[in-house]
């Protein structure tokens, strides 16, 4: 009777290689930013931010291939459309952290010593809501009881995100000596930085929607 | 036995028909493939058919005992009711054509037990209503069970698959058991075929339907039901069979299709729906009272026609 799960089976090989690729993004998204912060701007950041968008398109195959694979009626329908909508709103992550990135580089920003701490920290913020939404989508997969509790979680952390994210707009428009343009760049970069943890909410969220849809 | 080839027309058209309702959701959203679920329903609808159709052949030997060509004509008019009635998409039920035209032959023939029909006709009655209880204790007891185990996404998949194929099967299983009386039952009695030949023959001729004309039925049917997700696929599934297989045991051929809206109705009870669709209503009424009315007036015509050919006495 192996023939009946043969394309779920597929699915979750495929579902488990995809989350892994997003996972070594985040982690070159890590990598590139910390480079940034400790060297600026150089051959080193350039090259990591590669292997960052490497990572992201690697990510970016995956889905398309674990989309094909659905679309060809594996899984029950609910589980399909269910997996499909997870798999869009989650996608939006790892495309998040790749811009993070291609602005900081492509704008040839600068970010003033005294304001890197602040990034740094909204970084790591942000980096953590995304590990938190990586164990709710694992327990999803694996022990739904407690994605309630790890949703929860993540709506914190967007929170807590949120709040650095105007104590820094509001110390980069305190800073007079940068022009207005510099502001405005320096306020980009953290509104991107934020969206990750956003993001993570709404995935957050449909997971929370596909965990109850399976309680009778 | 030349009179039999009405008999296996009836058999082979409830087949193709009656599939549906215990494989069309599951095929239709591909969580089984046709051929799977096509000889998995045929195997267990021959399994019923052997195993426990007995007992609906008995109560339609009470019912109105009756020769070969009486019996030709019963399930040539059942026959034609329900070919012409699935032609012009009205709502039809085999055990209820048939009855139609046995209760008419055996009225001509004075040989109609009341006391059988009365049992029959509360049977049909019973059948959706059945059919809507089972649900709700299924519903509710499989659900808890459900949420204490909170099985994770594949776990849940999977099972339900499993689930679906299991109460599939057994719905086969009951309609085997519970509808080979409709097939055969008229042929059964002394001077024509043995229970256990009828319901070979009756079960054979269903699983025939089902392995070659059931596919496009499964899928409309099928598509109709997808609305429902898994779970409630499952348990309305299951409800149909337990139901129409409780009526195996008492020997009453009913309405699987009827069971089937008894079982969804019930769903939407449970989902909330506070009125009963109309449409839903005319198509039990219709079933009760239009099928076996047009299937005896096709009985009367071609038992006048027999008796004017000196087939049979008039």
């Amino acid at each position: 009777m192996a023939f009946f799960w043969k394309k779920q089976d597929t699915v979750e090989k495929m579902l488990a290689q995809y989350f892994e690729r997003c996972d070594t993004c985040f982690e070159l998204f890590e990598k590139a930013f910390n480079i940034y912060v400790e060297n600026g701007h150089g051959a080193s950041f350039e090259a990591a931010v590669q292997k960052a968008h490497e990572a992201e398109s690697a990510a970016d195959d995956q889905r398309r291939e674990i989309e094909l694979t659905l679309y060809g009626k594996a899984l029950l329908p609910e589980s399909r459309g269910d997996l499909l909508g997870l798999l869009e709103t989650f996608d939006t992550l790892p495309n998040m952290a790749e811009t993070v990135l291609f602005v900081i580089l492509c704008q040839k920003t600068v970010i003033p010593e005294d304001l890197l701490e602040y990034y740094k920290k909204l970084v790591e913020i942000n980096l953590q809501a995304y590990y938190l939404v990586r164990r709710a989508v694992d327990e999803l997969l694996n022990n739904p009881r407690a994605t309630l509790h790890t949703t929860k979680d993540v709506d914190e952390k967007e929170s807590e995100s949120d709040r650095l994210e105007r104590k820094v707009i509001r110390s980069i428009f305190e800073k007079q000596e940068l022009s207005p343009g510099m502001q405005l760049l320096l306020k980009e970069i953290v509104l991107m930085i934020g969206k990750i943890s956003d993001r993570a909410e709404r995935v957050a969220d449909r997971i929370g929607i596909v965990a109850i849809k399976r309680q009778i | 036995m030349w009179q039999l080839v009405s008999s296996v027309f009836l058999g082979w058209s409830l087949g193709s028909n009656d599939a549906a309702n215990v494989f069309g959701t599951a095929v239709a959203s591909r969580m089984v493939r046709f051929w799977v679920a096509a000889i998995l329903c045929a195997v267990f609808v021959l399994l019923g058919a052997v195993l426990e159709g007995q007992k609906g052949i008995e109560t339609y030997q009470r019912l109105s005992p009756i020769s070969v060509n009486l019996a030709f004509i019963v399930s040539l008019a059942a026959a034609l009711t329900v070919s012409l009635m699935s032609y012009w998409r009205l709502p039809v039920s085999t055990s209820q054509a048939v009855v139609g035209a046995l209760v008419l032959i055996g009225a001509m023939n004075s040989s109609l037990d009341t006391s059988s029909l009365t049992k029959v006709v509360l049977c049909w009655v019973g059948t959706p209503i059945g059919a809507a209880l089972v649900t709700f204790v299924l519903y509710y007891t499989v659900g808890k069970l459900i949420n204490l185990i909170q099985p994770s996404l594949f776990i849940y998949d999977k099972g339900m698959r499993w689930a679906l194929i299991i109460a599939g099967s057994y719905g086969a299983y009951a309609l085997g058991a519970n509808n080979v009386a409709n097939v055969t039952g008229p042929f059964a009695g002394p001077n024509m075929l043995s229970p256990l030949a009828a319901c070979l023959v009756g079960g054979s001729a269903i699983a025939l339907g089902v392995l070659t004309y059931s596919k496009n039925v499964m899928m409309t049917i099928g598509k109709g039901l997808v609305r429902l997700d898994a779970y409630t696929a499952f348990i309305t599934i299951l409800a149909e069979a337990i139901t129409v297989h409780i009526y195996a045991e008492v020997g009453v051929p009913v309405s699987t299709s009827q069971a089937m809206v008894g079982a969804v109705l019930g769903i939407g009870i449970i989902k909330g729906a506070r009125t009963i669709n109309r449409r839903v209503l005319w198509r039990i009424l219709f079933g009760w009272i239009g099928t076996p009315a047009i299937s005896a007036g096709l009985a009367y015509v071609l038992f006048m026609l027999f008796v004017a050919l000196n087939l049979v006495s008039g």
